[in-house]
């Protein structure tokens, strides 16, 4: 009787100690149903916890817009650009209780390139963007946004990720009240999986995988607790980042591969280029560098003030 | 270790079990939900199959190059519009791996090797079979006696989910799901 009672104390402990009270939200990982040898584990929240966990080594990664913004649904890049920066600012002003988390999200100005891709040997951009003529995901006709990230197999870095918007199919809208498909909740949302996050089953948070916007009013717009827990524990903030570089992998570049100069000739974006060398030789550690990566940090953001106003 | 009685395992067992019972999955994308009656009238074929093997690889998409995967899987049952189908299919779902880069295009349908799913799909001009409205059209079964349509893993956010195919059929057994499909299908 004694076994049993304890048995059953125990089941209870381990039901309120993986409850999704807990802990409800899930991260991204490299794990692949589709390989054979896989078999993508899942824990008590049914996550999945095999593979590596997907995430962003730097301290800083960039997001650019695309320059058309969403004629379609009336929106140009100067209504949309300080949308994303707002979707982006909720996730890295999250109280960690000892800071914010060790990531920061830079906007850019305009973007060229309208389509997601990754390019092995020249400049990219991470971008918001919309399709206005084509919506090129056969079966996703009702999707309003697809988030597409990428990543190396072997350790879970990411090196690119874009979140298109369904110019076509969706009335994507900004402001109050919300009437259509909400830009900043649309976005606020797709930038958790952009850091690296999946769903999580708290029906409070914003990552949760069922949005009813007529009941749920603006509640995607803002983090809950849940949220908060996730980005911390995806960026704690007494992480050490691999770099503090901005760049993008192989460079920045606002065109797209076909509109770059073949890959010898590449220089990539060059205030993005000149910032990532000089932030990257500051994390060396001499005075010298401390300095001429405070410069470039201040360069950065006086160049992104005067590309977004 | 002294004896432990039976009923304390059960009660043990069973509350463990609650904690895994009410868990969410994972990854995204946001869609529009799909109702029941929708995702059938849409779907081309509506088949229970089992993924055999699969590729990735690059294809042109929208003018871009994406990675792709092309699963090979075997038509275990044909649930509605199954017509002069084959044995076996191929079914394109978008990301994958080739060498070290991953891509993943979240809320996709992710058919696991060896494992039953039904799948509402839709046949692309190419000639291939893409999963409808992506992991909406997507139910992994149990392998219990029951056969229960669970939720696919990467289930995108659903905007009205109240009235969804997904609302509607996970949890219920593979029998109660194919009359009903069956009764849209008009069959």
């Amino acid at each position: 009787m004694k076994h049993s009672a304890v048995i059953a104390a125990a089941g209870m402990v381990a039901a309120l100690c993986c409850a999704p009270s807990a802990r409800a939200y899930c991260r991204t990982t490299t794990c692949d149903p589709s390989k054979v040898a896989s078999h993508c584990e899942l824990d008590a929240n049914r996550c999945v916890v095999s593979g590596k966990l997907l995430g962003w080594r730097s301290s800083c990664v960039t997001i650019g817009v695309q320059q058309m913004g969403s004629p379609n649904n009336g929106l140009s890049f100067e209504d949309i650009a300080p949308v994303v920066e707002q979707a982006f600012e909720s996730w890295m002003q999250a109280d960690c209780g000892d800071g914010k988390p060790s990531i920061e999200v830079n906007l850019l100005g305009p973007v060229e390139c309208g389509v997601s891709e990754y390019n092995s040997e020249v400049g990219n951009a991470n971008i918001v963007l919309f399709r206005e003529k084509e919506w090129p995901f056969t079966g996703a006709a009702n999707a309003v946004a697809v988030t597409t990230t990428r990543f190396d197999t072997k350790n879970g870095d990411l090196w690119d990720a874009d979140i298109e918007l369904n110019g076509i199919g969706a009335q994507l809208s900004i402001g109050d009240p919300i009437e259509g498909d909400d830009l900043l909740s649309v976005l606020t949302h797709e930038a958790g999986h952009f850091l690296g996050l999946s769903h999580s089953n708290d029906n409070t948070a914003t990552m949760r995988p069922v949005y009813d916007p007529s009941r749920d009013g603006d509640d995607f717009r803002s983090l809950a607790q849940d949220d908060v827990d996730a980005i911390c524990a995806a960026y704690p903030p007494s992480r050490k980042p691999l770099t503090n570089s901005c760049e993008n992998r192989h460079g920045f570049s606002e065109q797209c591969r076909a509109d770059q100069p073949a890959p010898n000739d590449s220089k990539g974006c060059s205030l993005n280029a000149r910032t990532a060398t000089a932030a990257t030789s500051g994390a060396r550690g001499s005075w010298a560098s401390l300095l001429a990566l405070l410069g470039a940090v201040v360069a950065a953001r006086v160049a992104r003030r005067r590309r977004i106003v | 270790m002294g004896q432990v009685s039976r009923r304390g395992l059960l009660v043990g067992l069973a509350s463990g079990a609650v904690a895994s019972t009410f868990g969410v999955s994972a990854s995204a994308t946001i869609v529009r939900a799909l109702s029941l009656p929708a995702l059938v009238q849409g779907s081309r074929r509506i088949v229970v199959v089992t993924a055999l093997d699969a590729d990735s690889h690059f294809e042109e998409l929208g003018r871009r190059k994406r990675i792709v995967t092309d699963t090979r899987v075997r038509v275990e049952e044909g649930l509605a519009k199954a017509e002069g189908m084959g044995s076996e299919l191929m079914v394109r779902t978008l990301g994958g791996a080739v060498g070290r880069l991953g891509e993943r295009v979240h809320g996709q349908a992710q058919l696991v090797m060896g494992e039953a799913c039904v799948a509402f799909l839709l046949q692309g001009p190419d000639g291939l079979h893409y999963v409808n409205g992506m992991a909406q059209g997507h139910y992994p079964l149990s392998r219990s006696a029951a056969r229960e349509l669970a939720q696919s893993p990467d289930l995108p956010a659903i905007l009205g989910f109240e009235g969804s195919a997904v609302r509607e059929l996970v949890g219920s057994q593979l029998t109660a799901a194919t009359a009903r499909i069956r009764g849209l299908a008009g069959k």
